[in-house]
């Protein structure tokens, strides 16, 4: 028989299994499957008439009958199923033959017939078996027989919220996962980083995966959409995705159709955001009082006579910050569609987001579809499609910069000036008060106009068959095409206008990305007690990425913006197109004996087109086992202890930090030149040497845990610990520049991340009328660089973001990512300090820096490590209290132990020139009379280093209620009136309350990451939210 | 119906799996990258290297000469003071093997040479390929005028260094430095080589490109150079006299009757005195010249970081030259003194279009030229050489100084005129002192006077007054101690540092 034939090939030859899946994917047709749908016949054999035949009943622990049990004959394939009342006959071939009876969710038995005619067995509960199935990539497994590292959070946690997107649900959910909304940007990025960051130079964001399909954008997945949602954090769980799976990996299953019966659901919200909190600036009359006495400090005249300085006290000026922020509306309509015919399943979603940001002018929107259907072609096959389509349109605005971003300026403008002059323009910059070249905030805020529109293009069609019992074939394809048209005008006009300077820069491109997976499950059990399940897979991955753009200068109009780029007087002119290539074979083995000791076995190859030409492939193994204690005979009736697990894990994972044909050499373009005034095309040798040994990080885990489960499920508790050690980092490393080079990038130096996760869980509280389930996650990372390059014990990273900032980020041997140096910041010297601060040139007033080289002044050899950015630990609170119809939501985050370097404050706190301070900090600055403070005297500024000095570092630790919502769903009653099966209303307050030190407008602000982590300037405001929302169901 | 829906799907998921099947590559074949193995075919192909690989490094936003060479030229001179603290090091004569500016010429520097190495190693290539004779020895000649161009400005600043003549090469970790003699030696040779195979600069609008006129007028300065200090040969006095002479006998040049206009933006490609400069252009090919930045205040709106000296100025003889050289009434009517700033340096304020700022301030791209050679240094550099060959100023020595001295007056160039001329009977070194004093007020803010200073052993001298730290070991620069630390045991720091 073909089947047999194949099955048996497929045991016996790894190679061939990768060669037939590929053959297999490739090359389905329906004509194949209706072939293999002829093979789906029943084993059992034709009973002997001379035999004896037994017949009985099968009953659950209550005492129902079970239909669909299977009895069998021990020893023999000899066996039959129960009828719809539990009955069954069977045909045996000896009167002492023994059954064996078996049902989903119960305990096997083996019953001794005995000669009795009737036999009549009651199934025990098997409470392993009705674990719940858990997502591990590239399939599933029982909780019980997970070996590896890996966290669940239930889409109702992450609906808690009212967010659209689930990135940003996820912050605090999960023990391990590190989520940052580093803006609050309407279309924020949010940065997730899983126990750690392993890269210097590359990638530290998790591989997603939805539904199968790798890379996909986690952003656009909204809540509602979400079936489950695990991350995976150790080596065994995470090296199945070989050199893409370092990071940690998410997987997201969407919802699909379920019933025959036509389910509709809609949720929608409103909700209203608010600034969260408004930087204390100086009013008008204020600012220009202490202008006057800053420039005088610093040996200019004065720009206010003490009339306008009246002047502006009794009549206020401008409140810049009032000009650029407003209360902003957000709205989301999530519309849910699922149901089936026989043999067709279905769910339907579509998603509306329309974000308004609280900066005038910004904002976000996006409309998606998500189809999901499936069909059971017969028994054997099943066949999958799985979609999804998205258009957004994002309105942003300049942030993490200075002179163009609006929200710098309205931090230092003077508020002395008017938003329009009388004739109705704007006021400008200079003119001997406030900065010089950042320009009328409410200008940079309205005149440059950005759109960038992003369609999303998915299709995901899958198909499964179940080649014999137990052995399923499972082929996925998946195509993305993701479409992106950036549109920039700048006329200019907050600078003056200039026509030659007005400007566009459109860019628009197209990433396309199409997976094969072709896999083969083989999963039994036998003698009761051995439960194996092999995974043998082949995959490829092919990415093609083209962009193309037009930067163009010199408009003779404002009039068609970037539609008509014709009117530019200068056109520059760039495109570029990359691919990337993977191909890979994995295997997997998952054993379990008796449900108590497991272990699982994986390995991944990976060959990619990225890596150099000595080094094409990696392999990328793992290896875990777990004990369910609570499995073994002392415990199994435990009261207490309803599970208890240990595991351990050790693998190596890749990351493929690794960009395309950067292991080549090439010949630079785009270096034009001008011998005559015209332009000559021009091409050079690259400043980096390429480097044929180029390949993956590797990152070798090792992970303990223990899973704990009381009092039947009503406390829950995980512990892990975990030590990351990255090796092979991608590190540029300096050539001698003689050689023409100046760089090359190699595989060089060590990360280490290790820490402790914990998650605590608990029903508190269970009655009929009142409940309250508790959740606490804690994750703490120690993050630390081993190696640099050969001899290199630190490297300069570079600017913080500011001029003057040169020299402020590092990296050092023993010290962590995102680390500061500068000049120790001890508050001013006091009067009574005079003889020490005349050591270091130093005058009462003066900042009391630190000379930490003992050289008598305050200079560039004094710069030691002052801070930073990693945190020690962070927590998430999550509380859900219901009583009766209402339910209460209480989601508290926080974060402990970090270092913010405020860079805006360079400007805000610090006179210089005419440029005054604009903090209200400036009030308490060091005066004679005032020498309780921090804040030095004006003038100072000139004579000590301001820029990197410790000063600007701030402890960025909070606390914050990150969501209180009270929601209100109708009883039935009320709900059968109307013909709708649920409905609830909900109001919900997010970040309402944050608790902080920090003294910018968010502690989570942060315009780099990993070793750039944790400089705030002029990041996009976080916000307040008040939302109204109704989840209905008909 | 269901049946219906059941075949659609199947057709469909079939149709989208078998579309799907990817053919995977893992040798990349970069569509849109140059690779240099296909590379110098054509003649474009040689043209385009030497532009963005030779000439670029040294012309690019905020670096090379537009940017970075006038700090490090500049500084130590008495013509040009830097206002900013970050570049003040160089003004002091304290910048050390970290100076980010100075490392950047160092890097630029090599990247120049490392380029023309690749074509100079590309001949062969070229030739096989098919481009013509006439075309191969054109483009060998610009690579080796522009190897010999960027290894006088090494040697001068750095003094002894590595010598790579090999196509762009790892090796270069290994070879030693070089003796200041060798560097010449390969300096000479190169230009002798661009000197031969170079045509003539027949049109004023080809200075951007090396001619055999350029070549002979750094062959001129090049012995002249290695007449002082360090090599001190004097017979090479003869030699750059010649070379000079072979120049003005050419009859292409002359000097322009205005010296202001020979500033002007609208001359740059027709004036007679360019021999070889770096032309800028706004539309769409990045460049910089910051020497036009202005004042930062009094109406004039700039960047203030370079400017000229007090004591410079206050020495600068009063004449035409010295109005055209100079900012020193700013555009709101205040004198220098009267706003409390330095004088700054007019001779740059006209550069034309400036991208993305303005004129004022300077910009990542610009019109701007910056010359490197013009034909009133080859008059000085015969008068010079002819006089400390010859013993005393010959007729003609003095005539080609003199020529000089009536143009900065704005009078007729080729009348003696008694009122500014250096009088004849003069003593070789009255004589000597005059022309390099001329050099300082012909030539301020362009990138001479330095290493005038330098090869006439006159750093000491010139800057003792106002530094007192100046020692000798200040004629060379700190080699970048990156580069040091990397090459150890191959190149070593230069005395004092």
């Amino acid at each position: 028989m073909k089947k047999t034939k194949l099955t048996k090939l497929l045991a016996s030859n790894p190679i061939k299994i990768r060669l037939l899946s590929l053959i297999f994917i490739c090359c389905a047709s329906p004509m194949q499957a209706e072939i293999f749908d002829e093979n789906n016949k029943s084993n059992i054999e034709k009973p002997n008439a001379l035999q004896f035949t037994v017949s009985g009943t099968i009953l659950d622990d209550a005492g129902q009958p079970l239909p669909g049990a299977n009895v069998i004959e021990k020893g023999t394939t000899n066996g039959t199923q129960t009828d719809f009342d539990g009955n069954f006959s069977l045909t045996l071939s000896s009167r002492n033959a023994v059954l064996q009876v078996s049902y989903i969710g119960f305990v096997p038995q083996e019953v001794p017939v005995n000669g009795n005619s009737t036999v009549s067995v009651t199934m025990e509960v098997d409470s392993q078996a009705l674990d719940e199935v858990v997502v591990v990539g590239y399939g599933t497994q029982r909780r019980s027989q997970i070996t590896g590292a890996i966290s669940s959070v239930s889409a109702e946690d992450l609906q808690a919220i009212p967010l659209a997107r689930v990135d940003q649900a996820l912050q605090g959910r999960a023990a391990g996962v590190f989520v940052q909304n580093a803006t609050g940007a309407p279309n924020s990025e949010v940065r997730i980083r899983i126990r750690g960051s392993n890269s210097i130079n590359g990638d530290n964001d998790p591989l997603v995966v939805i539904d199968g399909a790798q890379g996909a954008s986690i952003n656009s997945v909204n809540p509602n959409d979400i079936e489950s949602f695990e991350v995976l954090k150790d080596a065994s769980a995470t090296s199945i995705y070989g050199s893409r799976g370092a990071n940690g990996v998410i997987l997201i299953t969407t919802k699909s159709g379920k019933t025959n019966k036509t389910t509709v659901t809609y949720n929608t919200y409103l909700a209203a955001n608010k600034l969260r909190k408004k930087r204390d600036l100086l009013n008008a009359g204020q600012y220009a009082e202490l202008l006057n006495e800053s420039t005088e400090a610093q040996g200019f005249a004065q720009p206010f006579t003490p009339e306008e300085v009246a002047g502006y006290y009794a009549n206020g000026g401008t409140d810049w910050q009032d000009e650029i922020f407003r209360t902003s509306f957000s709205q989301n309509h999530h519309l849910n569609i699922s149901g089936g015919a026989e043999n067709v399943r279905y769910n339907l979603a579509g998603d509306y987001l329309k974000n308004e940001g609280i900066v005038i002018n910004t904002g976000y929107e996006r409309w998606s579809v998500r189809p999901n259907i499936t069909v059971d072609v017969n028994d054997k096959i099943q066949v999958t499609l799985n979609s999804f389509f998205q258009w957004s349109t994002d309105k942003p605005t300049q942030i993490n910069g200075f002179n163009t971003s609006p929200i710098f300026s309205a931090s230092i403008w003077s508020p002395t000036k008017p938003v329009y002059l009388e004739d109705g323009s704007y006021s400008m910059p200079g003119g001997g008060v406030g900065p010089n070249t950042d320009f009328n905030p409410v200008a940079l805020a309205l005149e440059p106009i950005r759109e960038n529109k992003n369609n999303i293009f998915t299709l995901n069609p899958s198909v499964s068959y179940e080649i014999i019992d137990g052995l399923v074939f499972d082929g996925r394809v998946t195509y993305r095409a993701t479409d992106f048209e950036n549109n920039f005008y700048d006329n200019q006009v907050p600078q003056g206008g200039v026509p030659l300077n007005r400007r566009a820069i459109v860019t628009d491109g197209r990433s396309t990305y199409l997976q094969n997976t072709a896999q083969l499950t083989y999963e039994t059990n036998f003698n009761d007690v051995h439960d194996l399940k092999v995974t043998a897979l082949y995959e490829t991955q092919v990415e093609n990425f083209n962009q193309n753009q037009i930067n163009a200068n010199g408009f003779l109009t404002d009039a068609a913006t970037w539609n008509n780029l014709g009117l530019a007087e200068n056109r520059q002119v760039s495109s570029s197109i990359s691919r990337r290539d993977l191909e890979s074979f994995m295997g997997r083995i998952n054993y379990g004996y008796k449900d108590r000791y497991i272990i699982t076995l994986t390995g991944r190859r990976d060959a990619s087109s990225v890596f150099g030409a000595n080094n094409k492939s990696g392999f990328f193994p793992s290896g875990s086992i777990a004990w369910n204690v609570s499995n073994e005979n002392f415990l199994k009736d435990s009261n207490v202890i309803s599970n208890l697990k240990f595991r351990a894990s050790y693998g190596e994972v890749g990351s493929q930090a690794v960009g395309p044909y950067t292991s080549l050499a090439q010949l630079q373009t785009g270096s034009n030149f001008s011998f005559d005034g015209t332009q000559t095309i021009g091409v050079a040798l690259t400043n980096r040497a390429p480097n044929p040994n180029l390949k993956w990080e590797t990152t070798a885990q090792t992970d303990f845990g223990i899973d704990a489960e009381f009092f039947n499920g009503r406390f829950d508790l995980t512990v892990a610990y975990y030590k990351k050690n990255t090796r092979d980092l991608l590190l540029e490393i300096p050539l001698a520049q003689s050689s023409g080079f100046r760089t090359q990038l190699v595989n060089i130096g060590e990360v280490q991340n290790k820490g402790i996760e914990l998650l605590i869980g608990g029903n508190i509280i269970q009655s009929d009328d009142f409940n309250w389930r508790t959740n606490f996650t804690l994750t703490s990372n120690d993050n630390e660089v081993l190696a640099l390059a050969e001899g290199q014990t630190e490297q300069l990273i570079g600017n913080a973001g500011l001029p003057g900032t040169d020299n402020t980020r590092w990296l050092e041997v023993g010290q962590p990512l995102g680390l500061w140096r500068g000049i120790r910041y001890d508050g001013v010297w006091g009067t009574d300090e005079a003889a020490e601060a005349a050591e270091i040139g130093a005058v009462p007033g003066d900042p009391k820096l630190f000379d930490a080289d003992g050289s008598g002044a305050i200079d560039a050899g004094d710069n030691i490590n002052i801070g930073n950015a990693q945190e020690d630990y962070s927590f998430g609170w999550d509380n859900t209290f219901t009583y009766k119809g209402f339910d209460l939501n209480v989601f508290i985050q926080g974060v402990q132990g970090n270092q913010i370097y405020n860079l805006s404050r360079l400007r805000t706190d610090l006179p210089s020139g005419t440029t005054g301070a604009t903090s209200v900090d400036a009030l308490n600055r060091w005066t004679p009379t005032n020498q309780n403070t921090d804040v030095p005297t004006f003038g100072s500024g000139e004579r000590f280093p301001q820029t990197n000095i410790g000063r600007w570092l701030e402890d960025g630790s909070y606390i914050r209620f990150k969501n209180i919502s009270l929601g209100y769903s109708f009883s039935p009653s009320v709900l059968d009136a109307l013909k709708i099966s649920s409905f609830r209303l909900y109001l919900a307050g997010t970040n309402l309350i944050t608790i902080t030190d920090y003294t910018g407008y968010d502690p989570e602000a942060s315009t780099g990451s990993d070793r750039n982590a944790g400089v705030d300037l002029a990041t996009y405001p976080s916000q307040k939210t008040y939302t109204l929302g109704i989840d209905v169901t008909f | 119906m269901k049946k219906v829906f059941k075949i659609v799907s199947l057709m469909l998921v079939s149709a989208l799996i078998l579309s799907g099947c990817n053919k995977v590559e893992l040798e990349e074949s970069p569509e849109g990258i140059l690779s240099p193995d296909s590379f110098f075919r054509t003649a474009d192909d040689f043209e385009a290297m030497l532009a963005g690989g030779v000439y670029r490094p040294l012309y690019t936003p905020w670096s090379g000469f537009g940017f970075n060479a006038i700090f490090v030229l500049t500084g130590g001179g008495e013509d040009i003071g830097l206002n900013q603290i970050r570049f003040q090091a160089f003004d002091r004569l304290e910048a050390d093997g970290i100076t980010g500016e100075m490392a950047d010429m160092w890097a630029q520097l090599y990247r120049s040479i490392s380029n023309a190495n690749t074509v100079i190693g590309s001949i062969e290539k070229g030739r096989q390929a098919g481009v013509s004779e006439d075309i191969l020895k054109n483009a060998e000649a610009q690579a080796r005028f522009m190897r010999a161009f960027d290894y006088f400005y090494m040697t001068r600043w750095w003094g002894e260094v590595q010598l790579i003549t090999e196509e762009n090469t790892l090796e270069a970790t290994t070879t030693p430095q070089s003796s200041v003699e060798e560097i010449y030696e390969l300096i000479v040779s190169d230009l002798q080589f661009a000197e031969a195979n170079l045509p003539n600069l027949t049109d004023p609008s080809g200075t951007g490109l090396a001619s055999k006129q350029a070549a002979q007028a750094y062959l001129a300065k090049v012995y002249l150079t290695m007449a002082g200090w360090p090599i001190k040969d004097a017979s090479k006095y003869a030699l750059a006299r010649d070379k000079a002479k072979e120049v003005i006998d050419s009859g292409i040049f002359s000097l322009e009757p205005d010296f202001a206009q020979l500033w002007r933006q609208a001359n740059r490609f027709t004036n007679s005195e360019f021999i070889f400069a770096f032309h800028g252009d706004v539309n769409n090919v990045p460049s910089t010249q910051h020497l036009n930045t202005r004042y930062n205040a009094a109406g004039e709106g700039g960047w203030s970081d370079v400017s000229s000296e007090v004591r410079f100025f206050e020495a600068f003889p009063d004449s035409y030259r010295k109005d055209a050289s100079f900012t020193s009434v700013f555009a709101n009517g205040q004198t220098f003194q009267e706003a409390g700033a330095k004088p700054h340096i007019a001779k740059y304020r006209d550069a034309g279009d400036v991208y993305p700022f303005d004129a004022n301030s300077g910009g990542a791209s610009g019109d701007a030229s910056f010359n490197l050679f013009r034909y009133a240094e080859v008059l000085l550099i015969y008068a010079e050489a002819a006089n400390m060959a010859e013993g005393s100023p010959s007729a003609t020595a003095l005539e080609a100084i003199n020529k000089v001295r009536r143009r900065a007056h704005n009078l007729p160039v080729d009348t003696p005129d008694p009122s500014v001329d250096l009088p004849a009977g003069m003593s070789q070194s009255a004589f000597d002192e005059a022309v390099l004093d001329e050099r300082a007020w012909e030539l301020a803010f362009e990138g001479k006077r330095w290493f005038d200073l330098v090869r006439r052993e006159m750093v000491i001298e010139a800057n003792a007054d106002t530094w007192d730290n100046v020692t000798e070991t200040d004629r060379l620069l700190a080699k970048p101690d990156a580069q040091v630390t990397l090459l150890e045991g191959y190149l070593e720091q230069n005395p004092g540092y």
